[in-house]
């Protein structure tokens, strides 16, 4: 009963989704306002019953209701609760009602939230977010329906891949999907835009607040899914540029760009149509992402090629919606007027060229995903394109983004004075200066770009601390006078330091490992010591225990540095009977500024265990830096300025009128 | 039959869905409407109010000149102008009125319980309970299939792993559905608990050869040999021992084995015949070493049941078809079997092919033109329904 409710309120919400796809945009289109309001109760509708099929998912995942083919296929009994949870979005079809419940999610906020917008706008933004509910939800019912039954149902299920059971990958998706699914916002707004025709600077503020949430929502997942590949593939590796994880930084990178070009639009009235390609473009990447972990071309182009139901539909939404919606950019775009002036040394210079240095780092990650994946199609030879072809076209792009960072924030509007701004740097150059000239005396190992790297990280973080300090005239002005202005500052201003100095932790950490990491493998009896870096460790024992759901071959391993103790390690190798699968479970010692990680391998018939340990300097950095990023991004969509009042006439009494911003 | 509220709430749950999306979904288009909402050019004119302010705040804090601040003023205000202008001016009244609405409303209450109805229909299963395992496992053990018996035993010994009782059941469960990595464990569990014993040595040795297909392993052997040495006697233990002389060619080994075997054994016991037949098969050399895994019928035998319920739904039906076709191609040689008649016909109903039951059909009609009796029976074979929720 409550899996079948389930089944239905998915039904009915494709058919609530198609009136928010018709309705409002047909009362927008002849000028009726009852039509057009009918976008909002259909949008709360929405999330109710795609909530409602999700709710009957989750719970026939918790009970083990085997009944259900999807819960048999990918959970069993024994698994730990959250892991049953989790395992809701652990395969194809539940991910993808995660998808339309986050989308639902977000079309309810505008519903709720959009009241300091015009009827029209709102209602198109709601038809065009309706649209995307209907493909997801059609594409869910067509070819991945979850709650299909099974009669007679088994008495055990097959399991979940040990791999996602783990706590930060379980809850990794539900913050990429947020980033995704957040880009569908800024579509919808971008298309209402060009079905109106016009494109103002309330627009740009309307759209700012989504681009935000979204990226702040994506820079979390990522970071998730590193930190997880970090401690979960077992050699301390973070980004693989696997095409999953650039999947997942196309968006990222064009959503970036989408974040700085609204500024501009909002504050200045420019670059409106780039502003609106841009988040075209970074939903549409959204959506390859999403095709290419779906549809199963990563696997191999062939598996596509055989059970091509699935692929086809999702190519076939990529298509409308990609197609569609640059379609009618070039037909409406040169219809935009166009906004305010500005000089080429100016704060919308700098963050033009950041666009433009972003949206071709995206383009380089573009190629190089995508264009293996279309050679084999057409029949050409196998290739991989991996790590070198990225660093090299990365490092090039990303070299002077990083340089202009600190600077953005310090030109003036419209008319900029880069010696000045460059003056007001001065501390932050120096100190760069100072670390990369120490560097190059104090390391003798590592690449010769590596104190490069830590300069530019360094440049970075002070560079932003160094906005703020200006802007307060910290000791400049008396303590009073900056304590004054420092709460005076937008909270905008503040999310900007944050992400930029968050940005340049990160660098330190990336930085860091890449060029410092010092690894050690050997095989150990139990009694058996090594030492790496400093550390000695010793394997005192291995032996067995048994978890929820795995056995497990334990190593007890004792740290010690300078001949005092330091702690315990246990590394593991987990067998999962269910699945008949085997992982490694990495133990990490973090100070905070380096991690001790330490694997253990297979045993050998003369009772020795591989031992596999690397101290990876600064690493804990990198997750660090996108968690302040992520942070930035909160502070700023808490600024007032985001929070438009709605209009108040004097003649309008009604409850409806609402405070205005200020 | 008793009145099935189950059944009768899942369709009052969706119709009170239905409505309620409905409901909702109507409420602005029936509503009456509210003062004139306000026109978008009021919406601009607090909006570039709102940056007019900003801009000195900018100008305040330094972000901006003071020169493109007074530019950026005029630029606005320009804006403001323009805006407010329009928005005096106010908006045409509304289009679409009462007679399209009404139209739009009627729509949606017919169109959305007929397009999801529609759909629901061809994919629901709204017959179907649900069946949280733990409510399914509480049943009494007698009720259960074979793979219910298995799981609710293993939860049972998950708590309480030194049941001996629990293992001694498992062991033979898991052979018959074809899992002899965990029926032979079961056993060596049950020896962990009761210590070793000949019988269980054998018990386990015998389940290594039926996993193997018949083939005495290695580990099998061991086991054997193991029993042999508790219980010299033992008579399983000493004929599997024989079918491992025979394949490793000493076929004298073997007939001493299984001669002493048939000698000391007790006049009555059951396998006495089996193996005295075997013993003179051996000895006239028409011995197949692999010994017979069940019946020797033209149906499935064990392995192939075992082995169906490891399958895949697909496999399975495979497997299904596999057989029918056997049957349809032993019926045109041999028209005569009249039960092998039905079971194709009922076989193809089942399988939701009735072209070719009715084929079928027609086939033995005319062969039993002259036979009442079968007429009828296999008339009554092809009433066979298709089950429900096949396919």
């Amino acid at each position: 009963m409550i899996a079948e409710t389930g089944h239905f309120a998915l039904v009915l919400a494709l058919a609530v989704a198609l009136v928010q796809m018709i309705v409002p945009a047909y009362g927008a289109w002849k000028g009726d306002h009852a039509m057009m309001r009918v976008g909002k109760p259909a949008a709360l509708t929405q999330l109710m019953l795609v909530g409602i099929a999700f709710l009957a998912l989750t719970l026939a995942f918790v009970v083990s209701d085997f009944s259900v083919a999807l819960v048999a296929n990918n959970s069993a009994v024994d698994k730990p609760l959250i892991f049953k949870i989790s395992g809701v979005w652990g395969n194809h079809e539940g991910s993808m009602v995660l998808w339309v419940l986050i989308l639902a999610l977000y079309g309810a906020l505008v519903a709720l939230f959009g009241r300091n917008l015009p009827d029209r706008l709102r209602a198109n933004v709601l038809a065009v977010q309706g649209s995307v509910g209907v493909a997801f939800l059609l594409f869910i019912l067509a070819t991945s329906d979850p709650f299909l039954r099974l009669d007679p149902a088994p008495f055990e299920g097959a399991g979940l891949n040990p791999i996602l059971q783990d706590r930060a990958l379980a809850f990794h998706p539900p913050w990429l999907y947020a980033g995704y699914v957040g880009f569908s916002m800024t579509f919808s707004f971008a298309i209402a835009a060009l079905m109106e025709g016009r494109v103002d600077a309330a627009w740009a503020r309307w759209v700012r607040p989504w681009a935000l949430a979204a990226w702040l929502a994506l820079t979390i997942g990522i970071a998730m899914g590193s930190w997880w590949a970090y401690y979960t593939l077992g050699w301390g590796g973070f980004w693989f540029w696997d095409p999953v994880e650039n999947a997942s930084l196309m968006p990222w990178l064009a959503g970036t760009a989408l974040l700085h070009s609204a500024i501009v639009a909002e504050k200045r009235g420019a670059l409106k149509s780039w502003t609106i390609l841009l988040a075209i473009l970074a939903f549409s990447l959204s959506l390859v992402g999403t095709f290419l972990v779906r549809s199963g071309v990563l696997t191999s182009v062939h598996a596509f090629a055989v059970s091509p139901a699935r692929g086809v539909f999702v190519l076939a939404i990529l298509g409308v919606f990609v197609g569609g919606s640059l379609t009618l950019y070039a037909w409406r775009a040169p219809m935009l007027k166009t906004g305010g002036l500005f000089a080429p040394i100016s704060r919308e210079g700098a963050l033009l060229l950041n666009n433009l240095l972003l949206t071709a780092s995206a383009a380089a990650v573009f190629i190089g995903t995508l264009y293996p994946l279309l050679l084999d199609a057409v029949g050409g030879p196998k290739i991989t394109v991996g790590p070198p072809f990225f660093n090299t076209t990365f490092v090039p792009l990303w070299a002077p983004l990083l340089f202009m960072v600190p600077f953005g924030p310090m030109m003036s509007w419209k008319r900029g004075d880069f010696v000045a701004a460059g003056q007001r740097l001065i501390f932050a150059a120096g100190a760069a200066f100072v670390v990369c000239l120490t560097l190059y005396g104090v390391v003798s190992d590592g690449p010769w770009l590596a104190p490069i790297g830590m300069a530019a990280a360094v440049w970075l973080v002070v560079g932003a601390l160094s906005e703020i300090a200006w802007r307060v005239k910290l000791f400049t002005a008396p303590a009073a006078e900056s304590w004054r202005r420092a709460r005076g500052l937008p909270r905008a201003a503040w999310g900007t330091m944050l992400a930029h100095g968050g940005l340049g932790i990160a660098v330190a950490g990336i930085v860091g490992v890449t060029a410092w990491k010092s690894e050690r493998i050997v095989a150990l009896p139990e009694g058996g010591t090594t030492s790496i870096s400093g550390y000695e460790l010793t394997l005192e024992k291995v032996g067995t225990r048994g978890g929820p759901n795995y056995d497990a071959t334990t190593g007890v391993v004792r740290v010690e540095r300078d001949g005092e103790f330091v702690t315990f390690l246990l590394p593991e190798r987990r067998r999962y009977p269910t699945e008949r699968q085997e992982k490694t479970e990495p133990a990490i010692y973090t100070t905070g500024f380096s991690d001790l990680y330490v694997v253990l391998g297979e045993g050998n018939r003369t009772g020795e265990w591989a031992l596999r340990a690397y101290v990876n300097p600064l690493a804990p950095f990198i997750w660090l830096g996108g968690m302040v990023m992520a942070l930035g991004g909160l502070v700023s969509l808490t600024d007032r300025r985001l929070r438009v009042g709605a209009p108040q006439r004097a003649k309008a009494k009604g409850r409806n009128a609402t405070a205005p911003a200020e | 039959m008793a009145f099935d509220f189950a059944g009768m709430a899942v369709w009052l749950i969706f119709a009170v869905l239905t409505g309620a999306a409905i409901w909702a979904v109507l409420r602005p288009l029936i509503a009456t409407p509210k003062d004139k909402p306000a026109s978008e050019a009021e919406f601009e004119v607090t909006l570039y109010r709102d940056q007019l302010a900003e801009i000195d705040r900018d100008l305040a804090r330094g972000t901006i000149g003071e020169a493109e601040a007074e530019s950026a003023r005029l630029e606005v205000s320009r804006r403001l102008l323009a805006a407010d202008e329009e928005a005096r001016k106010g908006e045409p009244d509304e289009a679409g009125g009462p007679g399209t609405r009404k139209w739009v409303a009627l729509g949606i209450i017919v169109l959305v319980p007929l397009f999801s109805l529609g759909i629901y229909l061809t994919r629901g299963s709204p017959e179907i309970p649900d069946q949280p395992l733990l409510a399914r496992l509480d049943k009494p053990a007698q009720e259960l299939p074979l793979p219910g018996l298995i799981a609710k035993v293993e939860r049972h010994l998950k708590q309480h792993p030194d049941d001996a009782q629990g293992w001694a059941v498992l062991a033979p469960a898991y052979m018959r559905i074809g899992q002899a990595d965990k029926a032979i464990d079961a056993v060596s569990r049950l020896m962990a608990i009761k210590g070793e014993s000949a019988d269980l040595y054998a018990e386990r040795g015998q389940l290594r050869v039926l996993g193997a297909r018949g083939e005495v392993t290695d580990a099998a052997r061991e086991d054997f040999r193991a029993a042999v040495k508790l219980d010299p006697g033992h008579p399983k233990a000493n004929y599997y021992l024989g079918l491992a002389d025979i394949e490793d060619g000493k076929k004298k080994a073997a007939e001493k084995r299984w001669q002493q075997l048939v000698d000391k054994a007790p006049k009555d016991a059951p396998w006495l015949p089996g193996l005295k037949a075997r013993l003179a098969e051996l000895k006239s050399g028409t011995l197949n070493a692999q010994p017979p895994t069940g019946a020797a019928g033209p149906g499935p035998n064990a392995a192939d049941v075992a082995a169906a319920g490891q399958m895949s739904p697909e496999q399975r039906q495979q497997m299904i078809e596999g057989m029918v076709a056997r049957l349809a191609s032993k019926l045109e040689d041999k028209p005569d079997d009249l039960a092998g008649w039905q079971r194709l016909i009922r076989a193809y109903r089942v399988l939701g092919d009735d072209e070719k039951a009715d084929d079928a059909l027609n086939k033995a009609k005319a062969h039993f033109a002259d036979n009442r009796d079968a007429l009828k029976q296999l008339d009554a074979a092809a009433r066979t329904q298709q089950p429900p929720g096949a396919n």
